[in-house]
């Protein structure tokens, strides 16, 4: 149960609700309790000073006098609203008709100079608010008690009580739907997520959330999810795009080798025919088990299932290997190839890393034009090691640069004219980033192309 | 019958042009879309067989240029293209036939002839003239219910007569249909030939099926 997001809502604000409201109302009670009482009591105070003014004038004639304030409420017997006059013998010298015709009394009180104040019931069994006060009259001490009803004090008191109690629960239910209505909304767009995510499949990973319309909490959701699907999509696609270029790029072979089949088998053939049919099958074969075992690599490099054997090593040494490896193609294409630079000293695996630093360097031999050079620089540069390979071959077109590292991408869909695999280059990206580093690419048509490969020092 | 094979993948285009040779048929190989493209508008042919991934200019143009200018020559794809959306796009850009890498070379062969005999609006692959048979699919040649033998020059050469009998063949016709580029067009190659195919055709029967129009050219036919 509180594992909900709406049932820790509600117990939540109920506790708030509960304190809040059992505490405020405990305050406005008592506080309109003094207001009452208090109102009362000055009422009371005015009183017994009234009484006592007039028993100072006349001493003798004090019931006479007292006639005056004798009306109103106080002429009603068991109105609630009394007063006495009470001797220092504790005799009730006189009393308002409201008692005295009744035939009753106010319990009688021996006060003191200071006023008094108690809460009592009543001669008419109500609670009645009695105060008492001393005066001294030509010596003689008498005290003066007068009362009031407290019953429409606590009339109003009970009905605010029960004001509260009403209006405060209903206060709570309103707020309780109010919790109910908006967390159901709110949580609305979730299970409209959680219903999306639920169907996708690799069918429609081109599918994406309309953020207009979502709660702007959960727009960085749908930001999120949408981000997430275009990985998915992307990282599919070119799954797919892998699998359809590599079987694209086995089919042309494989045709050569079937069409060499059907047609040497075709009819009766001399041994020279089948072994020219033999050659041709032969160098297919070849040129279909190249393209695998590239693309068991990239996988194997993709899927970071392969280890680097590091070591330390000095770049320059490794460039001076890769020349040596790439010497007899290049001048077999009239190309120079020139190392130059400084000694630096990185960890790495050597044999991958020669292994990209040749693919590069072959594809500069490779889109080089006619005589042309190519240029290898070793340094380092911001703290990283830095080599570039510069060529002077056809170029790179613009918008072709980005996806020059992808698997069986080509600049230029003649096989005929360089004999690639187009995974040369995806093949040095993986090495190159699981070595921690990056590569960079400039390029100008007809003038040719700048691989810079930054490797971490 | 002349072919146009448009392939970049040289060891591919050099099996299938020994395959359609053996067949009787003249190829002219175009490596890029560009020479290809060239052959297309400046050479007679009786089919192209066009690649879609081609260098300099690929397939698909090619295709819709020579459609552009009329050029109404059968059109068969032949490439590693083999999504339902590259069929429709090739064959909505003007293709007559498509056939994925890797094929069945007797397939190939077969769509060939097929286009051949729609182009010439022929529907039973068996020819016949008077009481001379000629079976496209196999090659085989009866003249009265004898089988004659021909040399695959000589087959070609019946087989073009055969498409437009009972119409006048020229000489250029022959040439155009029959050769590759690099045959010479003012030697007596073709005479020889038309000499040969007669003695096998014609030869000890009473009515001669191939005629000589004087100053035209040729006709295969039954009536005089």
């Amino acid at each position: 149960m509180f594992t909900s997001i709406r049932s820790k809502l509600i117990i939540w604000v109920l506790s708030i609700f509960s304190v809040i409201f059992t505490g405020l109302g405990f305050f406005l009670c008592y506080k309109l309790e003094g207001i009452v009482i208090g109102s009362i009591d000055r009422h009371l105070y005015n009183e017994v000073q009234l009484v006592a003014s007039l028993l100072r004038e006349e001493e003798a004639n004090i019931e006479h006098e007292l006639s005056e304030v004798a009306v109103g409420e106080y002429a009603i017997p068991l109105s609630g609203h009394y007063y006495q006059i009470v001797s220092s013998d504790n005799r009730i010298v006189a009393s308002s008709p409201s008692l005295s015709v009744a035939g009753t009394s106010l319990p009688i009180i021996s006060g003191t100079f200071i006023p008094s104040y108690e809460n009592i019931i009543g001669p008419e069994k109500g609670p009645l608010r009695l105060m008492a006060q001393s005066f001294t009259v030509s010596d003689r001490t008498y005290t003066i008690q007068a009362a009031d009803s407290l019953g429409d004090s606590y009339k109003i008191l009970s009905s605010f009580k029960k004001i509260i109690l009403i209006v405060f629960p209903l206060v709570f239910i309103i707020s309780l739907i109010g919790i109910l209505v908006i967390t159901y909304l709110s949580l609305k767009p979730l299970n409209y997520f959680s219903k999306r995510i639920g169907q996708i499949t690799e069918m429609n990973l081109n599918e994406r959330i309309d953020k207009r319309g979502i709660d702007k909490e959960l727009q960085p959701l749908a930001s999120s999810f949408n981000t997430m699907m275009g990985r998915l999509e992307e990282s599919f696609l070119r799954q797919s795009q892998f699998l359809s270029d590599a079987s694209h790029d086995l089919k042309t072979p494989t045709s050569v080798i079937k069409s060499y089949c059907d047609v040497t088998l075709s009819r009766e053939r001399t041994p020279s025919e089948y072994k020219e049919a033999m050659e041709n099958i032969s160098e297919m074969t070849n040129r279909i088990s190249v393209i695998i075992s590239r693309i068991l690599e990239i996988s194997r490099l993709e899927s970071k299932i392969f280890s680097l054997n590091i070591v330390g090593m000095d770049l320059m040494d490794v460039m001076k290997d890769v020349l040596k490896l790439l010497e007899p193609s290049a001048s077999a294409s009239g190309i120079k190839i020139n190392l130059s630079g400084q000694r630096v000293n990185i960890s790495g695996d050597r044999e991958r890393l020669t292994e990209a630093f040749v693919n590069i360097a072959d594809n500069a031999i490779k889109y080089n034009k006619k005589d042309g050079s190519v240029d290898i620089v070793v340094g380092d540069k911001n703290g990283e090691a830095l080599v570039t390979v510069t060529d002077t071959g056809i170029g790179i077109p613009e918008k072709g640069r980005e996806k020059i590292f992808d698997r069986f991408h080509r600049i230029d869909e003649s096989r005929s004219v360089v004999a690639g695999s187009g995974l040369g280059l995806s093949i040095v990206r993986a090495i190159i980033k699981a070595h921690g580093g990056r590569i960079e690419v400039e390029s100008e048509i007809g003038k040719g192309s700048r691989f810079m490969i930054f490797l971490p020092l | 019958m002349r072919i146009t094979l448009i392939e970049d993948e040289k060891q591919l285009a050099n099996i299938i042009k020994k395959g359609l040779q053996e067949e009787g048929y003249s190829v002219d190989v175009a490596h890029d879309g560009e020479e290809g493209l060239y052959m297309v508008e400046n050479f007679p042919s009786d089919v192209v067989i066009l690649d879609i991934m081609l260098p300099v200019l690929d397939g698909i143009s090619i295709l819709s240029s020579m459609r552009k200018k009329g050029i109404k020559t059968p059109v068969l794809l032949l490439t590693a293209k083999d999504t339902i959306t590259d069929k429709i796009k090739g064959l909505d850009s003007g293709a007559d036939d498509y056939l994925t890498k890797p094929f069945e070379f007797g397939e190939l062969l077969a769509r060939i002839r097929a286009l051949i005999r729609r182009k010439a609006d022929i529907k039973d692959t068996v020819i016949r003239i008077g009481d001379l048979e000629i079976n496209t699919a196999n090659h085989e040649i009866k003249r009265g219910g004898k089988i004659v033998q021909l040399s695959s020059k000589e087959y070609a050469m019946l087989q073009y007569m055969a498409y437009n009998k009972d119409k006048i063949v020229s000489r250029t016709d022959l040439i155009e249909h029959i050769y590759d580029e690099n045959f010479d067009a003012n030697s007596n190659v073709l005479d020889v030939y038309v000499n040969y195919l007669r003695n096998k055709i014609d030869k000890g029967f009473k009515k001669k099926l191939i005629h000589t129009v004087r100053g035209a050219g040729y006709i295969l036919k039954d009536r005089e």
